[in-house]
């Protein structure tokens, strides 16, 4: 299935406007995957941020460019990168300075589905557009000053024209910045993955993937649906915090230090498992190299604390101990969710600049 | 589940439906749901602590409390029945939006000799998958089970003595019996709840109490040491769920 950027002209809707600062922008609509259609309700696009091809444009170069970062280096694909699930390799990212952060970076797709709105490991974020804000100020991430940021980009060649198609004559500033670089990752949609096409009907699963989401449905084995959906919840992930037996004892305390509330503690959020293929190493903060080992703390590794999820019922045993056959399955099950089409769209690298 | 769904009330009888009621008050009725052990309230704010006693003597946390509702009917004293629209409702501890539901706007003040609803989903509403919100609310069944969604979830953390904390998932969906999986034999656990005569004031709230104790009692006495976790394929425990279902719900008084 060939995803399209559907536009839908609006300018004589905006040119007629009562406001000569209102741009004529394109209205964009998101195509939906056809699975997410059929089972899902409709994507989060806040009222005060509709979608605009202007405005997406303008997100995406943003996105791929150094010059939000305090000596403009780093840009947000340094570490979100397309080519791995927009994620990277690196355990922990590096900060302009050199210096590591705590946490993995987390892949970036299909974040107008998540309807908690609480993004990042910890769910400090709310909203998407607040996410954006943080790690262009963040002293070990991009380490900049918004207000040198803004005067940068309007001091620039060409930004000012874009933010003018965007958003009008209002000034430049963090907000907007943040609006257009949401409207861009909101574009970042990951629905035609194998499972995804064998949910359409059109292919089959080999026995191996078969068997392993068996493992992944069956409560007596992997009993992984609880937390990361099903074929009826597409999105692979409940969205949701939780203690999954990493430690006995934490470092960081996730969700706890965001609520303040103890009984959060160690909980962080439930990442997709979309695109498990690009976006290794794996937890909040990249301690598995590789699925297996994921795997393989489910089955042998689970810790025991107060805050552990109930849902890791099997943590008096140190986990659900699968046979080396189910864990090969469930392995082969978990790569039909790889979106190669994702991973490869062009509309998801930085443009070629005149 | 922040998505909201417009309520109405649709009158069932017809047998005043073309008649002009307009010198009758109606109000915008809200159903307030409360959980409670014993003579406790629980809330939200009451997570994670292992403190509840359970009849069979082993003292339990709720960490996670979600569970549905469908069917709602209100019927007047006159006889008349009052269909609320919502098909059904998905109620979440952790979330106090969820615990104020809307049963329409223009409900007649009066007096009423039953509410009643569905505890969970009845067979021919139990469509495996169709239901969006309640897919995004990662509500489902597998269908090795039979698909559909689950009516209960109910999980956390129980001691007998001063052991470790051990899990338990008390997740209440259709009897599935997987003797031979290629022949499910399904058998329905939904059941109705019916809550006797109440007044629909101008105020317009009503409140109803989950008395989650009664889960683990009543009539059969829960032995969380035997059944605690991976009890959606045990045919046995979700009938004993069905039946202990019965007694917990009742009006709230406060």
């Amino acid at each position: 299935m060939k995803k399209k950027l559907v536009l839908w002209v609006t300018a004589a809707f905006t040119g007629l406007s009562c406001s000569t600062d209102a741009p004529e922008t394109s209205e964009y609509r998101l195509e939906i995957p056809e699975v997410f259609e059929q089972y899902l309700i409709a994507p989060v696009i806040p009222a005060d941020n509709p979608m605009t091809a202007e405005g997406i444009a303008l997100g995406k170069r943003l996105f791929f460019d150094p010059i939000l970062s305090g000596n403009q280096t780093m840009a947000c694909a340094h570490c979100h990168m397309p080519e791995n699930g927009f994620s990277e390799r690196r355990r922990t990212s590096l900060g302009i300075a050199g210096v590591p952060g705590h946490r993995n970076a987390m892949p970036i797709f299909n974040l107008a589905w998540n309807f908690s709105d609480r993004f990042a490991w910890d769910g400090k974020e709310i909203g998407l557009e607040e996410q954006a804000l943080e790690p262009v100020s963040n002293p070990l991430e991009m380490n900049a000053d918004w207000e040198q940021v803004a005067q940068r980009l309007a001091n620039h060649p060409q930004y000012p024209a874009l933010f003018q198609a965007a958003f009008g004559s209002a000034p430049i500033d963090s907000i907007l910045v943040v609006k257009a670089i949401a409207q861009f990752e909101r574009t970042l949609i990951s629905g035609n993955s194998k499972f995804d096409q064998y949910l359409r009907g059109e292919v089959s699963l080999s026995a191996p993937e078969q068997n392993g989401l068996e493992v992944f449905m069956d409560e007596t084995r992997g009993d992984c649906f609880h937390c990361h959906g099903s074929p009826n919840n597409p999105l692979w992930t409940d969205n949701a915090f939780h203690n999954n037996g990493l430690d006995a004892s934490f470092s960081d305390l996730g969700l706890g230090a965001v609520s303040g509330d103890p009984n959060d503690n160690g909980k962080f959020r439930t990442p997709s498992l979309r695109n498990l293929s690009y976006t290794a190493p794996y937890m909040h903060d990249g301690r598995f190299n590789t699925l297996m080992e994921v795997i393989d703390h489910y089955s042998e590794g689970l810790q025991y604390s107060p805050t552990i999820d109930p849902l890791m019922k099997s943590v008096a045993a140190g986990g659900v101990h699968l046979s080396p056959q189910d864990k090969s399955d469930l392995l082969a099950f978990l790569r039909t969710l790889d979106d190669a089409e994702f991973q490869s769209n062009p509309d998801h690298r930085p443009d070629r600049r005149p | 589940m922040n998505k909201k769904i417009p309520f109405l009330v649709l009158w069932v009888s017809t047998l005043l439906m073309g008649c002009s009621k307009t010198d009758t008050p109606t109000t915008q009725l809200q159903l307030q749901w409360k959980h409670s052990w014993g003579t406790a309230a629980v809330s939200s704010a009451d997570l994670n602590q292992i403190q509840y006693p359970t009849a069979h003597g082993e003292r339990l946390s709720v960490e996670r409390l979600r569970y549905l509702v469908s069917q709602m009917v209100l019927v007047h004293q006159d006889g008349r029945e009052l269909e609320v629209e919502t098909p059904y409702f998905l109620m979440d501890l952790s979330e106090s939006e969820s615990l104020q539901i809307s049963l329409g706007n223009d409900v007649p003040v009066g007096d009423y000799s039953e509410l009643r609803f569905v505890f969970g989903f009845l067979d021919e509403d139990n469509l495996d998958g169709v239901y969006p919100d309640l897919n995004t609310a990662n509500w489902n069944v597998p269908a090795m089970l039979g698909g559909g969604y689950h009516y209960l979830q109910l999980d956390g953390k129980f001691q007998q003595s001063d052991e470790t904390p051990q899990q338990y998932n008390y997740h209440m969906i259709r009897a599935a019996d997987r003797s031979d999986p290629d022949n499910l034999i399904l058998q329905e656990t939904a059941f109705e709840v019916v809550l006797g005569a109440f007044e629909v004031s101008e105020d317009g709230v009503l409140s109803i109490e989950m008395q989650l104790d009664q889960w683990f009692q009543n009539p059969y006495t829960w032995d969380l040491a035997q059944w605690n976790t991976m009890l959606m394929p045990n045919f046995d425990a979700q009938l004993k769920m069905k039946e202990n279902g019965a007694t917990v719900f009742r009006w709230y008084r406060p």
